[in-house]
């Protein structure tokens, strides 16, 4: 039976250690998420609604062509984001950026899971020969599409790059654990890829 | 040899393969432990967080019905959608008069988590003099909200009715939730958040 004085010793120092450990490792689960991959000049990027970085990358010569992507769902979302993400408006925006309309794509994915999604993208990709492509998201994504890009573009002939759609996400990482909508992002982004696994693991049919 | 083996890998093995052809059985319980609906009832205040915009539409129906009733808005101003670089609460509140509902019927508060949310509901029941709210989550997200508000409110004449928002088009699947990513991340999150945050609310509040 151990001492209670020796017990205390061990529970303070446990307690010690991880509050020195954890803000660490968790700041870590945080930085993980974020990918940002040198893409250099690639045949197509890849973004899910209007994007500044994206019109650059074309304008420089090094992203040939602009696909924007959309999902189609049927699950109701806010006005204001359903009208911003409306072909029109989409397509408006990259006219004022300097977009060519023949070197824009509009993609609509109906699918709804990521496996889903990157195959459309795979066969899309396939149809309009693109074999690489810059894919930007919101930084906190990038890792997930990573995960999922990694799976079903692997053995084929797309080179996928993945990049934050904004450079100046770095500061959200700063106790994101204490900031519920963070948190929730974070915790949500791991678990989409805990899902694929659970449901390989399981031989489900949803991967 | 190969009845050591046996003896190792023989119990998790079939165990594994229990799991596998018996998912049908043992992982609906975790999602429908997490429902519940009451009756609706003519509320004085009906409650919503903008934490989806699904339950967000659901709370402006059911005030609509009741114009008498206030709806109250809860939501983080602090992180904004990158377009159109609003917070859910500004896009709910601009929504929310877009679809007709008259200013004096709306009350929107920054709130960052659940028991924020139930301690705002909770002063402005006692301010007005209210006798009835109704509060909307997702499907999922009702034992969680319903645990918090019970514990806040359990001092309180206050009669609290919890519904879920529900959608022809998008309903939960409760018997599948594993194979759909969306409803994985919830209900994986809401059994992570459930006992810390029973812990929480009962060993960590001294209220």
């Amino acid at each position: 039976m151990m001492k209670p004085k020796r017990l205390a010793a061990i529970l303070i120092f446990l307690v010690f250690i991880m509050a020195a450990v954890f803000p660490r490792v968790l700041y870590r689960l945080g930085t993980f998420l974020a990918v940002a991959e040198n893409a250099g000049t690639v045949d197509a990027v890849v973004i899910s609604h209007s994007a500044e970085k994206a019109f650059a990358c074309y304008r420089r010569g090094r992203c040939k062509k602009v696909v924007i992507a959309t999902q189609k769902t049927t699950r109701p979302d806010w006005q204001a984001l359903k009208s911003l993400n409306s072909e029109d408006t989409i397509r408006q925006q990259a006219r004022r950026a300097g977009i060519r309309d023949e070197d824009l794509y509009l993609l609509h994915l109906a699918a709804d899971n990521d496996v889903q999604k990157a195959r459309t993208l795979k066969t899309f990709f396939a149809k309009k020969k693109i074999r690489s492509a810059l894919f930007l998201f919101s930084f906190y994504k990038t890792r997930r599409h990573r995960f999922f890009f990694d799976r079903v573009f692997s053995g084929g002939a797309i080179t996928a790059y993945v990049q934050p759609y904004k450079d100046d996400y770095h500061a959200a990482f700063d106790h994101w654990w204490q900031k519920t909508t963070y948190a929730n992002y974070f915790l949500g982004e791991y678990l989409t890829m805990a899902w694929y696994v659970f449901n390989k693991l399981l031989w489900t049919s949803a991967v | 040899m190969v009845k050591t083996l046996g003896k190792y890998i023989g119990p998790p093995a079939l165990l594994y393969l229990a799991a596998v052809a018996g998912q049908g059985f043992w992982l609906p319980p975790f999602a429908e432990f997490l429902m519940r609906r009451d009756p609706a009832p003519a509320a004085d205040l009906i409650v919503v967080s903008t934490g989806s915009y699904a339950r967000f539409r659901y709370a402006v129906g059911l005030a609509q019905k009741n114009p008498a009733a206030k709806l109250l808005i809860l939501g983080d101003r602090r992180i904004v959608t990158p377009l159109p670089g609003k917070s859910p609460l500004d896009l709910a509140a601009d929504e929310a008069l877009a679809l007709g509902l008259p200013e004096r019927q709306l009350i929107l508060k920054h709130s960052t988590s659940t028991l924020v949310d139930a301690r705002a509901a909770k002063n402005i029941m006692e301010e007005r003099a209210f006798a009835t709210a109704a509060v909307v989550s997702d499907s999922y997200n009702m034992r969680r909200l319903a645990m918090i508000f019970d514990h806040v409110f359990r001092e309180s004449a206050v009669r609290l009715h919890y519904l879920p928002a529900e959608f022809k088009a998008d309903p939960p699947h409760p018997r599948q939730w594993w194979k759909y990513p969306r409803e994985f991340r919830y209900v994986v999150m809401e059994w992570i958040k459930l006992p810390l945050d029973f812990f929480r609310i009962h060993f960590l509040l001294g209220e």
